[in-house]
């Protein structure tokens, strides 16, 4: 005969879980409501907001329902997280968007993906102009140029577009619903990757306002795409191959997981002091190896035909007259207050980068977990400091605070048996 | 052997101890440092966005309500009868790409047929645009009178700037006039010849200044081209693009004349001694053309300047 659950958790185990009951269930409340007044007068989302709120009060009660209950169910707050999720990037997208894209870096893929199905084109030469209007993205939402015409070409890795090539050939419409699948992808990763007991909170901080799991994806914000290879590599830490070869791929996608580059070189040069200094470089170089060659196979294929072109357009932050826009320091200049150009926040986002780099290699062991947030402080003072170059390494530190607490769990564990 | 290793250990761990306490008050130092210098060195050059988006009408989507394709960053309004008909397209005329606006007046009843593509400019685009010169190029072509003579005024083809409280209209016309002026209101005549280019300067800056009006912080700016009810038959103008230049200064103008002088230029009026122009620091130049201003040392007050070699920048 087995105890229950109960006997073997602690009060504060069950009062966390109950707080984590309350959470998701307020927070899909929330949505429904949102959900309800964006999409009012659409039957469907009518009953989808129905479902939602029946959701969130059955978790409501079960929060408050005996330990034991509390226990057996300890995995419901996902389900109300979730279903809210999808719900509402359906409705803000399909419904308040009107299907449109609002970034023209979706349209861009997503067309770059239907020329390259369609033509066997290299998206680099291409112009994009047709993508706007195929993806009716509006003015508001292009990326303007200091001359004031707009920026016409596809601007990233190829495995930027690459992703969607299945879902072209499959009939997909909407490529959103690949940023979803994605985003699903890092919620259950974490989820399962996390100790078992702290489960439900490790998603409230993905959670603490709509624009992490919703609004940006909704918005056809195109992040998610890097954060589950590089999730991946987190977990990886300790693996270098591994580790390469998923960063080879969150560094195919997008340029934004570049910048962790220096520090997990450092992590693997730095991890165990006791080795000496050429067992310390070989993960490194085992590491650098493995994502220089994936990150190659995936774009030599458009690399070789035009180098220009390619790197013209992947360097594209750094070449092109890119307009001033942010929400970091240089929103400042944005609005007049401070007349300095773009070369000044150049020049302080680089200063701001090699500070970081250098002070996470002399206090290694107390910043050893803290880095994955480092690129988000560095490109806030970049000249264009958007919200998501820093709110999407927050999964990242989720997956930071894993292993520092299952590396101090068998800290315990060894103290003890000793 | 062993001690000296030992006392290398210490050596070691005491340089660590000190590069460990060192580095973030010096990292601190390091950053204000950079951040002083970059402020103080690199203020030259500010990259703020464009006053007018699409000054040259690169962009274009489907437009489901009217039919084809429309500028995309231009917001369209028209206005039209059963019988009359808009027509947008990207077209090259006269070696210049440009956009050209149809309109079809049919006749058939007296309302105006218009067609109006705006965009609203606001904050630090809004400044720059008082900041800085504005011009047009555009083209005006003689009415075609596909159902008899073309009666009434025929078309009227303007830019207008509208603040809220403000109302600027500047017509491309054959004949000039004098500017017509109401306590919110203003119309400035730019005199327009039919079938050529001609580089028009609009001047907000100066014309709220006259009218003491403030500078507003938002205002929406248009083209706008109609036909009343009686001029019927087909209408046509074309834009090449707007330029928005920084302002130029005297000196500046200076430079310019000994590189334009090898321009072709056709000067319409009577050149006056530089000394004789009252306000130079109000000459401008803009794109190769000017509205006022000095050619070789000479003003030309209040003239237009006209260059035969289009789209030549000085």
């Amino acid at each position: 005969m087995t105890k229950p659950d109960s006997l073997f958790a602690s009060i504060d185990e069950v009062f966390i879980l109950r707080l984590a009951f309350i959470f998701s269930a307020q927070f899909a409340l929330y949505e429904g409501f949102q959900d309800y007044n964006r999409g009012s007068g659409h039957p469907e989302v009518i009953v989808l907001t129905l479902v939602i709120y029946g959701v969130s009060l059955l978790v409501f009660v079960m929060s408050l329902l005996p330990s034991s209950v509390v226990l057996r169910f300890r995995d419901l707050p996902l389900l109300p997280l979730l279903l809210v999720m999808v719900t509402s990037v359906y409705v803000v997208a399909e419904i308040s968007y009107r299907g449109a894209y609002r970034t023209d870096v979706l349209a861009f893929s997503h067309y770059a993906a239907i020329l390259f199905v369609n033509q066997g084109a290299n998206p680099y030469t291409q112009d994009m102009t047709k993508a706007l209007d195929l993806f009716k993205v509006q003015p508001s939402d292009l990326t303007p140029l200091t001359s004031g015409t707009y920026l016409m070409t596809f601007q990233y890795p190829a495995l930027h577009f690459l992703v969607f090539v299945p879902f072209v050939l499959l009939g997909l419409r909407d490529m959103r619903w690949v940023l979803v699948l994605f985003e699903l992808g890092v919620v259950l990763t974490l989820y399962l990757k996390g100790p078992r007991k702290l489960r439900p909170m490790l998603l409230l901080p993905l959670f603490a306002g709509s624009d992490l799991m919703i609004n940006f994806t909704a918005a056809s914000v195109s992040d998610a795409l890097w954060v589950l290879p590089l999730l991946f590599a987190a977990f990886c830490l300790e693996r270098p191959l591994a580790l390469g070869l998923f960063y080879g791929l969150a560094c195919a996608m997008k340029q934004t997981p570049w910048f962790i580059a220096p520090f997990l070189l450092i992590y693997l040069i730095k991890t165990d002091e006791s080795k000496r200094l050429r067992e310390k470089l070989w993960p490194a170089v085992k590491f650098a190896a493995t994502t220089v060659a994936v990150f190659l196979a995936i774009n030599l294929p458009f690399m070789l035909p035009s180098p220009t072109a390619w790197f013209g357009n992947v360097l594209t932050p750094m070449t092109e007259d890119l307009v001033i826009h942010s929400q970091g320091l240089s929103s400042l200049t944005e609005v007049g207050l401070l007349p300095v150009g773009k070369v000044f926040y150049t020049v302080v986002f680089a200063s701001v980068f090699l500070v970081l780099i250098v002070n996470y290699y002399v206090y290694f062991d107390k910043l050893r977990f803290a880095f994955w947030i480092f690129p988000g402080i560095a490109l806030w003072f970049s000249y264009r400091a958007l919200t998501n170059y820093i709110i999407y390494w927050t999964p990242l530190m989720l997956v930071s605070m894993i292993l520092w607490y299952k590396a101090e769990q068998a800290k315990t564990r060894t103290v003890q048996a000793t | 052997m062993v001690q000296s290793r030992a006392s290398e250990d210490e050596n070691g761990a005491s340089n660590l101890k000190r590069v460990r306490k060192l580095t973030a008050p010096l990292s601190a130092v390091f950053l204000i440092l950079v951040a002083g210098f970059a402020f103080t060195n690199l203020q030259a050059k500010t990259e703020y966005p464009p006053p007018i988006l699409d000054p040259e009408f690169n962009l274009w989507g489907s437009n489901p309500t009217l039919g084809g394709k429309t500028p995309m960053v231009w917001e369209l309004e028209y206005e039209k009868s059963v019988g009359d008909q808009i027509l947008l397209q990207e077209t090259v005329t006269a070696d210049n790409k440009a956009l050209e606006i149809q309109i079809f007046q049919d006749g058939s009843d007296d309302n105006l047929t218009y067609v109006r593509l705006g965009q609203t400019i606001d904050g630090i685009r809004a400044r720059a645009l008082f900041d800085e010169e504005m011009g047009i190029w555009v083209l005006l072509q003689a009415s075609c009178a596909c159902k008899g003579p073309i009666s009434g005024q025929g078309s009227i083809f303007e830019i207008e700037t509208n603040d809220g409280t403000h109302t600027l209209d500047f017509l491309f016309v054959e004949t000039a006039a004098e500017v017509s002026i109401s306590p919110s209101h203003r119309t400035i005549f730019l005199q327009t010849s039919m079938g050529e280019w001609g580089y028009h300067s609009i001047d907000l800056v100066g014309q709220y200044r006259n009218a003491q009006w403030k500078p507003p912080d938002r205002i929406s700016l248009s083209i706008i081209f109609s036909a009343s009810g009686s001029a019927t038959g087909w209408h046509t103008a074309y834009v090449h693009g707007f330029s928005v230049t920084k302002k130029t200064t005297l000196n500046s103008i200076r430079q310019h004349d000994a590189m334009f002088s090898s321009l072709p230029v056709t000067i319409l009026g009577t050149p006056l001694a530089i000394d004789q122009c009252t306000e130079p620091s109000q000459a401008t130049y803009l794109s190769g053309i000017r509205s006022s201003g000095t050619l070789n040392g000479v003003c030309h007050k209040g003239l237009i300047v006209d260059c035969s070699e289009l789209g030549r920048s000085a």
